[in-house]
């Protein structure tokens, strides 16, 4: 068994792993229905809630000596400090992101857990993925212009970042169109620059479609707040259901104007 | 992400000019949209670094129907390291409480206590759509007004909000409030008759689409007798009630008892809630009609359906387009209270400060109804020809560009003339120069030019030219001098004026009662000892145009006379007007009843209109007329009403009550599940419309939206307030139950 965490193996952080459950699970969802008056049936509540996912990683972690555990603990903690991107041998193009838990410390001799002999450590990892799905572990750039541009996508939607340039002049509209697989236009998001805004050939307007930010960013780098330029449409994010993914067929992405680039990593369900 | 509805952080009303900033995510809250028009917003939200909703933002809501509502952050909260912020917001209404207080400024001096008697639509574009751009509101518009009740309403002295003012007006009126949206434009206020009054939804039952509702019943508000009471009016201790009313008898049918039809005088709601609500049986309250002649009928019975109507064993002294009164008993004892029949009693007062009690006794005193422009229904000229005509304050104080429209002889009786403006009038008694005359021609009668601006004049015979003149020739219109007023003040609902053509002076301050005059139609009082002062008063706006004062005789006056005998039973004249000056007088006179008398008033004109001749008037006219009881001496004048007496306003708001109180209070809160939602379709007959009606099979009542609360994520949850009485009354009765 081996995985890296944040890109390190377990082999450079001088520990083996004896055992790892739960990786591939799914989260535990709830769901609350409704019955409806006069119909053998019930209406599902639109919002779930979901406990996360719980992965348990055991690690042999040796010590050169008894006093030496404090520091090979503390090197251990630091590598699973903060927000984890785990990436499993079984699936290395994917990562799962996660927190660790507070670590579990057993001698590889209980009976003798302040001895010599007994110096080396096992140690439970619990890591805490709140998040039901897996990434891609490299984003994906597609090149975005006129015609429409297939988005490859896994099996959850894909939220991303539009990079928009060319120049554009105050009270122009464009629109940024995702159609589905069929070629039909699912979503559009029309911009138009105010009056007194504008974007120069340097420039490039920044479309977070997760967060649904607009920032407008100059060719030194400063980013301003553009979401007024948000003039008509609405705010869609791209959905494998809107594809046929047996077939490798994919829904686009398309601009009226200018060029862009979209910047998004694929999502898998677990 | 949020659900199915997205929340915008605007910067401000997209009307005022407000840009989007972000998008905010919902977590969990709801929305709401309610009669009372306290529509508000409560969500709980992500807080996100880069789009900090502050307070005094705007959040915008669009569902998944496209309907955008907008809500100003009044509130948010926080709780430290934890990434939540809620966030509540109201209405742009909220902000008609905020923007300032309806003013004016006259001479260097801000005044907030402005009013007047004016129908709710005159009140918004005379007060509340003003300085608007100065206090942020110029998205704020007029939209529509259903009711058109003539309101009395003035602010103290500290002013109100515009918002207040509103509120008031609304419940004066009777009317329902909105601000609606218009589009990104604005914002447009509507008093309506009744919110969402046409729509009907489709039945609401468990086992079809109810899953749970919840009734809470008490009699905390039920009440089966009520006593209003109104303002108290000046040098009176007692509050005004709904003694004084004032119905129309319609067409009298029956062979014996009778049926008489009554109607209020303005359109209003009728006296008669109930069937049965007055008459003799033990169960009606008593009540008896006082006409016209002094004479009290018995009301044996009263119906709501097919008409409202009382009925009566004869019908002497009642005859279609009379006004009668209802009272309590044979002496003309005043009602002091209404009662539903049939029901044990339980009774509430209900206070309204802002509304009077008062009659005019004066028929048609509004000057409301013009049969046409020379004739004024119940007055009449008595005493000799009196020519008067229907003057709109608005007229033209001049007028230029006049000429001869064809050449014109000496001595010719009459005058045509070109150049007026379409449709101008020209009054009796007003003088023209021909150029080149050194006579003035004087107008004999009222004429209105025609759309080409063409007129002919008939002259009065001593001031025919005395030399042909060519056509084109031009006309000096009225003389040397301003003839006619600048303006008049704002009141009676700035209706037109009653301008007297010549009139006959006399000799004496105290006018001949048989002399020429204008006389209201007669009235027999019935001698009440509480009630014995009759008064009278009329507003009266005089132009003097002369280098001296006018005094004395040549001025118009008012008295009560006592019909039967001729003879004057109080008079006034009006004041002194200064030289080259207009004066807008109220002239008051009283008389001290001690028996059943038959009385009129009328109006003498002075030397009205002879400006041109000599130190006279050149205008006389009348604004209005009141005729009025009072228990004491020196009694205010009331505001200006007409035929529809104040005392009907509260007789009609105490039967609402009634109406609306004989039922128990119910108010009802339902959970619904909006299946459109989640199936992606709407049924419109079952959409949900503030103010629709609801039916509700298992209760066997029909329930009106009072309220609509739709959850921010979870759209097919919505939360539905129902109120069992007929019309939303929570906001007028809320803070009157006594």
């Amino acid at each position: 068994m081996a995985l890296t965490v944040n890109g390190r193996t377990l082999a450079s952080l001088g520990v083996t792993a004896r055992e790892l459950s739960g990786w591939l699970d799914g989260p535990d969802m709830a769901r609350g229905a409704t019955p409806l008056p006069n119909v053998l049936g019930v209406l599902p509540a639109a919002i779930t809630t979901s406990a996360a996912r719980q992965i348990r990683l055991t690690l042999n972690v040796p010590a050169a000596s008894l006093t030496g555990r404090a520091a090979v603990l503390a090197t251990l903690e630091d590598a699973f400090a903060g927000l984890l991107s785990l990436r499993f041998d079984d699936t290395p193009t994917r990562i799962v992101r996660a927190v660790a838990g507070a670590f579990t410390v057993a001698s590889i001799a209980p009976s003798l857990s302040m001895t010599e002999m007994a110096r080396n450590m096992i140690v439970s990892v619990p890591l805490l993925a709140f998040d039901g799905s897996s990434y891609d572990d490299e984003p994906r750039s597609v090149v975005l212009s006129t015609s429409p541009a297939e988005i490859a996508l896994g099996t959850l939607p894909a939220p991303g970042i539009v990079q928009w340039s060319g120049a554009w002049s105050a009270g122009v509209a464009r629109s940024l169109t995702y159609r589905s697989v069929n070629g039909i236009a699912y979503g559009v998001l029309t911009l138009t620059p105010p009056v007194g805004a504008l974007l120069t050939a340097s420039e490039f307007l920044e479309i977070d479609l997760g967060r649904r930010y607009v920032t407008k960013v100059t060719s030194a780098g400063v980013r301003t707040n553009a979401y007024s330029w948000v003039s008509g449409g609405a705010w869609f994010v791209p959905e494998a259901s809107d594809g046929n993914r047996q077939a490798a067929q994919w829904p686009t992405l398309d601009v009226s104007a200018g060029a862009g680039l979209f910047l998004y990593r694929r999502s898998w369900a677990l | 992400m949020s659900g199915v509805i997205t929340v915008e952080r605007w910067s401000n009303w997209a009307c005022a000019g407000g840009v989007a900033l972000g998008s905010v995510d919902v977590l969990e809250g709801t929305y709401n949209v309610a009669l009372d028009a306290s529509d508000a917003c409560a969500l709980t939200i992500r807080h996100d670094a880069r789009v900090p909703v502050g307070i005094r933002d705007v959040l915008r809501v669009v569902d998944a129907a496209g309907t955008v509502r907008e809500y100003r952050v009044q509130s948010r909260s926080r709780v430290l390291a934890d990434g939540r912020r809620t966030i509540s917001g109201l209405s742009p209404i909220a902000d008609l409480g905020t923007s300032g207080r309806v003013r004016t400024i006259a001479g260097g001096l801000t005044r907030y206590d402005v009013g007047g008697i004016l129908t709710p639509a005159q009140f918004v574009s005379s007060y509340i759509l003003t300085n608007l751009a100065a206090d942020g509101l110029s998205w704020l518009t007029a939209g529509t007004f259903e009711v058109s009740t003539l309101v009395t309403l003035t602010a103290p002295g500290d002013g109100w909000s515009r918002l207040d003012w509103l509120r008031q007006i609304a419940d004066i009126a009777g009317a329902e409030l909105r601000v609606r949206r218009t589009g990104e434009t604005g914002y447009a206020i509507d008093m309506l008759s009744a919110i969402g009054a046409s729509s009907v939804m489709a039945p609401v039952a468990l086992g079809k689409n109810v899953i749970e509702l919840a009734t809470t019943e008490d009699d905390i508000e039920l009440a089966t007798a009520i006593t209003v009471y109104g303002a108290t009016p000046t040098g009176e201790t007692l509050p005004a009630g709904i003694g004084e009313n004032a119905w129309t008898v319609g067409t009298i049918t029956g062979a014996g008892p009778y049926w008489v039809p009554l109607t209020d005088p303005s359109a209003g709601g009728g006296p008669i809630a109930f069937a049965s609500q007055f008459g003799t049986a033990s169960t009606s309250q008593a009540a008896y009609l006082l006409t016209k002649t002094a004479t009290t009928v018995q009301v044996l019975d009263s119906r709501i359906s097919p008409d409202q109507a009382v009925q009566v064993a004869a019908t002497t002294g009642l005859a279609a387009g009379d006004l009668v009164q209802i009272v309590a008993d044979a002496t003309a004892t005043r009602l002091t209270e209404l009662r539903a029949p049939n029901v044990s009693r339980l009774h509430r007062t209900d206070t309204v400060t802002t509304l009077r009690g008062e009659r005019n006794l004066a028929r048609n005193g509004d000057l409301a109804t013009w049969t046409s422009a020379t004739d004024l229904p119940e007055f009449t000229a008595q005493g000799g020809t009196l020519p008067y005509a229907e003057y709109p304050r608005d007229t033209p104080t001049t007028l230029s560009s006049l000429v001869l429209n064809g050449a014109l002889a000496s001595g010719v009786a009459t005058v045509s003339l070109r150049g007026a403006p379409a449709f101008a009038r020209f009054y009796v008694d007003e003088s023209f120069l021909v150029v080149g005359q050194t006579n003035y021609m004087t107008n004999s009668a009222y004429a209105v030019a025609d759309s080409g601006g063409n007129v002919t004049l008939t002259l009065q015979s001593f001031t025919s030219l005395t030399a042909t003149q060519p056509d084109g020739t031009a006309v000096a219109a009225f003389g040397s001098g301003a003839q006619r007023p600048a303006s008049f003040p704002s009141d009676n609902a700035n209706r037109s004026v009653l301008r007297f053509g010549y009139g006959s002076t006399g000799t004496s301050t105290v006018p001949s009662p048989t002399s020429r005059r204008l006389q209201g139609s007669a009235l027999r009082v019935k001698y009440v000892s509480a009630l014995p002062y009759v008064n009278a008063s009329v507003g009266l706006t005089i132009r003097n145009a002369h280098t001296s004062a006018l005094t004395g005789v040549n001025l118009p006056a008012l008295a009560l006379r006592d019909n039967t005998a001729s003879t004057i039973l109080s008079s006034v004249r009006a004041a002194s007007v200064a030289l080259n000056a207009t004066a807008h007088q109220i002239i008051t006179c009283e008389s001290l009843l001690t028996a059943d008398t038959t009385v009129d008033l009328a109006l003498w004109p002075g030397a009205a209109g002879q400006g041109v001749i000599g130190i006279l008037p050149s205008f006389v006219g009348v604004r209005w007329v009141m005729m009025w009881f009072a228990s004491a001496s020196g009694s205010a004048i009331p505001p200006i009403v007409g035929d529809s007496a104040y005392g009907n306003r509260l007789f009609q708001r105490g039967n609402a009550a009634l109406l609306a109180r004989t039922l128990v209070s119910r108010q009802i809160r339902a959970t619904l599940r909006d299946l459109s939602t989640a199936a992606g379709y709407s049924i419109t007959r079952e959409a949900l419309v503030l103010g629709a009606t609801l039916p509700l099979e298992d209760l066997g009542v029909s329930v009106r939206i009072v309220g609509i609360t739709y959850n921010a994520t979870d759209p097919t949850a919505v939360e539905v307030v129902l109120d069992s009485r007929p019309t939303a009354l929570a906001t007028f009765l809320a803070d009157k139950v006594g």
